[in-house]
């Protein structure tokens, strides 16, 4: 188990180009690039409320070109929770996911306890390879959450890591500094349809 | 009464069997002669001997010596050293037949033909002369000896047919059973070379200079043979090296540079996964291409900021890189140039190919999982400012200019 830090660390996987940085920075910076760089491996910290406290969320922009499998154990060994990110132009981006997803739950055990949030990026694409409902399927089997989501349009990305912080039944966090949870109501009304917790 | 109705009875019959003497011992006359031409060995000798001048014997023996002029691997020595063996126990078989004919057949015959039989025309021609009592009496128990041994000379023919049969049965149940395990050692000989050369030609995993001084090539085959496809068809697929392909379609690649056997019209079509097997294949190189033992030279040239002094640095470690390895990384670097220019199609640019590929290129030696772990995150990084000025950079850095098999890929 990682130690009870005052970090919350979140680590998103995923294949080569399936948007993970342009998850995390549209998450983090509000932008979207729209270059073309490879991930070698990025952390961004943001500062989050949590147990009527502040903690930092650390996330962990992984590489999705070369697999190293100690550096993946470490990632996963260290982070509290994963966003599983896949293309829905891709389905063999969702494909690649599989073995990442046996490496957590060989590392975690019961992923059951774990927020793991299966993501269908890139939803304004219209050359769609994988269907929504296999998205969900996939994430039904796996015992985890599944939304799907576009870096480039702001869909459903703060959605997507509030989601995940709201899984975790262990902390009260919110991304709202001022600790408030009123927000959080309003956006589970506004989730309805686009995201299912399984 | 018993006598005297043998008597009438024999009287009756001793006409019948008084002219069945003189073909018998015709038949057993000629019968023995033909029969005697039948047999390949030498009548009369020792079984040893017998078998030695056999032409089957002749055979094995040639067998023998022929063999001796292989080499112990080479499959036609194998089964002549089988073959030899079996020839021979074959005509050891065919000789101890032919003393079982000899013993059971030829020499009661001859007995018949030359003793027996003349012996009772000799005393038919007697008592036709003398009809003695005596003579007539031997001659009538010649004559009912006959009768009564008839069924034993006829059981000669019938013996020779058993004892064919037997040799035959015996010859074919041995060539059987020898032929079958023959076959079995021979295709598992081929398997088992098969298998040899498969793990002669396994190439992911093998250190690059066995594989290249096995292959008797200068590029290790899956750099050529991957950039061979990727000049046909990857060029400007985007995201090339940095895209997953399917795993299974990357595997069945690997296997089959494994076994030096590549289609390429089958994996063209599939850039990607021909990026990923050869990635694969730098990766599972037991050292990494640009060396463990200039690791850190590696990173200390790149940290240079003089851009002139810098790629001084990078010639000065090339040279040291063995040629081996120098070649090999030297055709790759040209081929990832040559796919950095189209990167207005590709998106991969030098920095782009520098960090999907350069932690396949150069990683740090493993000392304790704890130690990989830190270091592979950092080197990950370190690397892109190796390889990226490596690529951007590089026909001043391989000043002998494309490689010629590279070139004639293009």
């Amino acid at each position: 188990m990682p130690e009870q830090s005052n970090d919350y660390r979140v680590v998103v996987f995923g294949a080569g180009g399936v948007g993970k940085s342009s998850l995390v920075l549209r998450f983090v910076k509000g932008t979207f690039r729209d270059t073309y760089i490879p991930t070698v491996e990025d952390t961004y910290r943001q500062v989050i409320s949590c147990d009527k406290s502040v903690c930092t969320l650390q996330i962990t922009d992984t590489t999705g070109s070369h697999q190293f499998p100690a550096m993946q154990r470490l990632s996963i060994s260290k982070g509290h929770a994963f966003i599983l990110v896949y293309s829905i132009t891709s389905k063999q981006s969702l494909e690649e996911l599989k073995p990442i997803y046996q490496q957590v739950l060989a590392i975690k055990g019961n992923v059951e306890a774990i927020p793991i949030m299966l993501v269908g990026n890139k939803s304004d694409e219209t050359q769609r390879e994988v269907e929504t409902k296999d998205g969900e399927a996939q994430a039904n089997q796996w015992k985890c959450a599944f939304m799907e989501t576009s870096a480039k349009t702001n869909h459903n990305v703060t959605e997507l890591f509030q989601e995940l912080l709201n899984l975790d039944k262990k902390r009260n966090m919110s991304l709202n500094i001022d600790g408030k949870r009123s927000g959080k109501q309003s956006r589970a009304e506004r989730l309805k349809g686009k995201c299912s917790v399984m | 009464m018993f006598l005297t109705a043998s008597i009438s009875g024999f009287a009756f019959d001793s006409i019948q069997v008084e002219q069945r003497v003189e073909p018998a011992k015709r038949a057993a006359q000629i019968l023995h002669k033909k029969l005697l031409s039948c047999m390949q060995s030498q009548p009369g000798l020792e079984a040893e001997r017998r078998m030695k001048k056999l032409p089957l014997m002749l055979l094995s023996i040639s067998m023998a010596e022929s063999l001796k002029d292989f080499d112990a691997e080479s499959s036609i020595r194998r089964v002549l050293e089988m073959c030899c063996f079996m020839e021979k126990m074959l005509a050891n078989m065919l000789a101890d037949f032919e003393m079982k004919v000899e013993k059971e057949v030829l020499e009661p015959l001859n007995k018949l033909s030359e003793d027996d039989l003349p012996e009772i025309l000799k005393n038919k021609k007697q008592f036709a002369k003398l009809t003695t009592d005596w003579s007539n009496d031997q001659y009538s128990a010649d004559l009912y000896h006959f009768a009564t041994k008839e069924d034993d000379y006829a059981n000669y023919f019938i013996r020779l047919l058993e004892l064919q049969a037997e040799y035959h049965k015996q010859s074919h149940e041995f060539l059987d059973r020898n032929i079958n395990e023959l076959k079995e050692s021979h295709s598992q000989k081929g398997e088992s070379w098969t298998a040899l050369s498969l793990s002669k030609k396994k190439v992911y995993g093998e250190p690059l200079l066995s594989h290249l001084s096995q292959s008797e090539q200068e590029i290790a085959t899956p750099i050529q043979e991957c950039i061979y496809m990727l000049l046909r068809t990857g060029m400007k697929e985007e995201g090339l090296f940095r895209l997953a392909a399917a795993a299974s379609v990357v595997k069945r690649l690997k296997t089959c540079l494994d076994q030096g056997t590549v289609d390429h019209s089958e994996f063209s079509i599939d850039p990607h996964a021909v990026a990923g097997a050869l990635k694969c294949y730098l990766r599972e190189l037991p050292e990494p291409l640009m060396t463990s033992e200039l690791y850190n030279d590696w990173f200390k040239a790149a940290g240079e900021k003089e851009l002139t002094e810098k790629l001084q640095q990078f010639r000065v470690l090339l040279k040291k890189l063995p040629p081996e390895n120098y070649n090999n990384l030297r055709y790759l670097v040209q081929f990832l140039s040559l796919l950095s220019e189209q990167q207005a199609v590709n998106k991969m640019t030098p920095s782009n190919i520098a960090i999907v590929l350069g932690p396949n290129l150069l990683w740090p030696r493993a000392e304790g999982e704890a130690a990989l772990f830190d270091m592979a995150s950092a080197s990950s990084v370190q690397v892109v400012m190796v390889i990226e000025p490596l690529i951007q950079y590089s026909s001043s850095l391989f000043p002998e200019g494309i490689n010629t098999l590279l070139a004639s890929g293009l």
